[in-house]
């Protein structure tokens, strides 16, 4: 009995161990080698470590698996239903008046940026070009 | 006929660690919504990684060390009542807990200082908003979470209230969860 309840503490100083290795390799891998994508593998690798064995999701019943799934899908449903809005600054119908900044207003210029064109090529007419030539209320990020 | 909160359980987990869980996933939707509409928005706008040089990564890795250090403190606390009865180490290892907790707020603290002194407010530019409400948001989760344990750690020195470890510990090990992401979205992704 004894000898189980130091094995446990034992184990416990061991997922310590391994995880503080990890987050000392997430920065030294991703700051001197720019290896930014590891950045983000080495977290989730960290996270599967304490919600199994800090958390104890590994002994724990599959209905809390279900309820973390939930979650999960959520998420990732918001995070696509939203990622055409972020990710596009215009459509068939509308244009994003508050994606203009320094680096658009060169764009919708006519100049290309990277050697693509502009992205509100074709929709000037959407605009709503004041008598000053100025764009919609054009916002600074 | 006994009640349900404290004694029967149709799921076959104690009722405590079923609530806590049922509220894990509105915090992840919280923090990840959080995370992911930054990480859609960072695409977008690469030179948001001149604005992350600005950051202190020490102070960020420390942070990091603290709550891994602290995560590993209730584990200690929980194994201490739970297995070896031993009521005064838990009080001591929830203490210490707590005292990371602090520890860590101070750290953000002088963060924050320096960062503003230098200019870099919430109203900066997006990246700063972005960066300001995260780690504020889980700022406060932290203290809530060091409130927490301090208050259940009176019940624990005199031997009561002792499956309140592992739920605390639970609520505990998830704000370490969302530094270990939000440190390198923020600090080295950036």
């Amino acid at each position: 009995m004894g000898n189980e309840v130091s094995k446990a503490k034992a184990s416990l100083f061991k997922i310590y161990g391994l995880l503080v290795v990890l987050l000392i390799l997430n920065i030294v891998v991703s700051k001197s080698l720019g290896l930014h994508v590891l950045a983000m593998v080495i977290p989730v690798v960290m996270a599967g470590f304490a919600l199994a064995y800090f958390m104890h999701l590994n002994v724990e019943k599959k209905i809390v698996w279900g309820v973390m799934t939930a979650a999960l899908i959520a998420l990732c449903g918001f995070f696509f239903g939203s990622g055409s809005d972020i990710m596009m600054n215009s459509g068939t119908n509308w244009v994003k008046c508050n994606s203009y900044n320094d680096k658009n207003m060169a764009r919708f210029a006519g100049q290309t940026q990277n050697g693509h064109e502009s992205p509100y090529e074709g929709h000037e007419s959407k605009l709503g070009l004041d008598a000053s030539g100025a764009v919609c209320t054009p916002q600074r990020f | 006929m006994k009640p349900i909160a404290t004694d029967r359980c149709a799921t076959g987990i104690p009722t405590g660690r079923l609530a806590m869980w049922m509220l894990l996933p509105g915090e992840i939707v919280i923090f990840g919504g959080l995370l992911s509409c930054y990480l859609l928005y960072r695409f977008h706008n690469p030179e948001w990684g001149v604005e992350s040089q600005h950051l202190n990564l020490y102070a960020g890795s420390l942070n990091a060390l603290i709550l891994l250090t602290s995560s590993l403190f209730i584990l200690l606390a929980q194994h201490a009542a739970e297995k070896e009865k031993d009521y005064d180490a838990a009080f001591k290892w929830m203490w210490a807990t707590v005292i990371c907790g602090l520890m860590y707020i101070g750290v953000k603290s002088y963060e924050y200082t320096h960062e503003i002194r230098e200019g870099f407010t919430i109203t900066a530019n997006v990246f700063w908003s972005f960066y300001y409400l995260a780690t504020a948001i889980h700022a406060l989760h932290v203290l809530a979470g060091a409130l927490a344990i301090a208050l259940i750690s009176f019940a624990v020195k005199d031997g009561r209230l002792i499956n309140r470890i592992e739920l605390a510990g639970i609520y505990w090990h998830f704000v370490d969860l969302v530094w270990i992401f939000l440190f390198p979205l923020l600090y080295i992704a950036g």
